[in-house]
């Protein structure tokens, strides 16, 4: 397991479809984790492979391929036992403190409780985290020193 | 989609080409629930 930081995040494979192909809450959420080197995006291969199917389904198989090797290159992988939650099972094997994801149920009072006694993830909404999202105080406190701005182009 | 794409010359699609690629379908936050339920319950 890796050691737990606020910069890893995982987004549950029904955010990063709507990052492709609605855009929103879930792009500017995660435009935020583009825009800086420092913070990592976790997933593992099932997590992608859901929302890779997810896009095909939705509109077509090319872009989903076009979708699954841009994120690949970005992502930092995780591996998991075969049957887990691809999100919860990402966020615990990669010390993810954030899960994003559209789920309600996943969002509820109640169950990020559950996950928390188990996880030390913040499960919220991709508009929670877009909101929240402090790269100031977050860049202090992971890297240390005085944040310098964003370091990456969120459309490369 | 857009043809003279990055992928086209080898070198991947960025973010950029990828989100106007997109623009052409209408999906909601909801259709991509349902479509990620029954991705999940056709695997389990």
């Amino acid at each position: 397991m890796t050691e737990p930081s606020p910069a890893r995040v995982v987004a549950d494979a029904d955010v990063l479809a709507a990052d492709l192909l609605v855009g929103g809450d879930a792009r500017e959420a995660l435009d935020h984790l583009r825009r800086h080197e420092w913070t990592t995006l976790v997933a593992s291969d099932a997590l992608l492979a859901n929302a890779e199917t997810v896009v095909a389904r939705l509109a077509d198989a090319e872009l989903a391929a076009g979708w699954r090797d841009r994120v690949e290159a970005w992502r930092e992988p995780v591996d998991h036992p075969d049957g887990d939650h691809p999100a919860l099972a990402s966020a615990y094997h990669g010390g993810a403190m954030h899960l994003l994801t559209l789920d309600g149920d996943l969002q509820s009072a109640g169950a990020n409780a559950a996950v928390r006694g188990r996880v030390e993830t913040s499960v919220k909404s991709p508009r929670a985290f877009a909101t929240l999202f402090d790269p100031e105080s977050l860049y202090e406190a992971v890297e240390g020193g005085e944040y310098p701005g964003p370091d990456r182009d969120p459309r490369e | 989609m857009a043809v003279f794409t990055a992928a086209t010359l080898g070198g991947g699609m960025s973010w950029g080409d990828l989100f106007e690629a997109a623009e052409e379908y209408e999906t909601t936050p909801e259709s991509i629930g349902e479509a990620l339920r029954a991705v999940r319950e056709e695997g389990s």
